[in-house]
């Protein structure tokens, strides 16, 4: 688990945190008044309105992800 | 995108992460992706109504004239005049809109009949016939056809064309069987003119043209008999006119 209680043996012993690189990526718009209730922008196939953005995600390094305006 | 019935946005480019429209981003940094979009304003409605007419030479609308052949001998006459004298054909281009049009341009043809006659043939006004203020355009034309560029029209204005003409038979000489024919089977007069930007509109005008024969010759009363004789076997109708001379018509009206 990520955080927790240990309790400590006779013996000893590690506790390892393992981590992985991830990006923050905000993904935004410019032009588009917020009076407009249409779809602006999908994202990995979630659609988003004026009002959802700028949102912003942390991805895992390497990981892929679709957008489409 | 989706487009709003109250307004519309186009996508103008992605910046950022990526520069394409739709994509894949494979994560590598921290950044954004931005799409910018404008504001999309549809062409505005383009409209424009046209009609045309033929009007004597002062602007009064005619639905027919009179072709008048004066006997030169027995066996000869002349398209001596027509009634009226003079000719125009008229135009009206009208912008009911609530914007400018720009960049008009249109086409007229005259029948085959009639030539364009005058230094200053085509002309185009902002009143009926040649009234108000002259519009300058760019006017091209050759006996009986031409082109008019008009730069601009002003919203819910009208604006006149006026193209003065005349009968090319004026002053030619016939012989009698080809004025009796004409008499009994000459065609009617017809004038186009397609509006070929920015929209088409097309309007036409036909005349007809009853003849008019009169006799001046000496020996009148025989060749008018003659004549009669022959028109009455067409079924053509004749009268003698105050004024000494013999008239002989037919109007196909």
């Amino acid at each position: 688990m990520q955080s927790g209680t240990i309790t400590v043996s006779n013996d000893g012993g590690t506790v390892t945190g393992y981590y992985k690189t991830q990006y923050n990526v905000n993904v935004g718009q410019s032009g588009v008044g917020a009076d407009f209730a249409g779809m602006v922008v999908v994202v990995d196939g979630v659609s988003l309105k004026v009002a959802d953005l700028p949102i912003s995600y942390w991805w895992d390094s390497g990981s892929s992800h679709s957008f489409a305006y | 995108m989706t487009v709003d019935a109250a307004k519309q946005y186009i996508w103008i480019s992605t910046s950022g992460l990526s520069t394409v429209k739709a994509g894949s981003l494979v994560i590598t940094g921290s950044g954004s992706i931005i799409g910018n979009y404008e504001v999309y304003v549809p062409p505005a409605q383009v409209d424009l109504t046209c009609q045309c007419y033929v009007t004597d030479g002062s602007f009064r609308k005619i639905g027919s004239f009179t072709t008048v052949f004066t006997r030169v001998n027995y066996a000869t006459y002349r398209l001596n005049s027509t009634k009226p004298n003079a000719f125009y054909y008229c135009i009206q281009i009208t912008n009911p809109g609530g914007t400018d049009v720009s960049g008009v341009v249109l086409s007229f043809q005259l029948d085959p009949e009639f030539v364009i006659v005058g230094s200053d043939p085509v002309q185009v006004h902002t009143g009926y016939g040649r009234t108000g203020l002259r519009v300058s355009a760019t006017v091209s034309y050759n006996t009986n056809s031409g082109t008019v560029n008009i730069a601009s029209i002003g919203a819910g204005q009208t604006l006149y064309i006026t193209i003065s003409m005349d009968y090319k038979f004026k002053g030619k000489t016939f012989t009698r069987s080809q004025v009796y024919s004409w008499v009994a089977n000459h065609p009617s007069n017809t004038f186009r003119c397609t509006l070929q930007n920015p929209v088409t509109c097309q309007c036409s005008a036909t005349v007809k043209d009853p003849a008019e024969i009169e006799s001046q010759w000496a020996g009148y009363v025989q060749a008018a008999t003659l004549i009669g004789l022959t028109l009455t076997g067409l079924g053509l109708a004749s009268k003698l006119r105050g004024n000494g001379k013999r008239k002989i018509s037919k109007k196909f009206v």
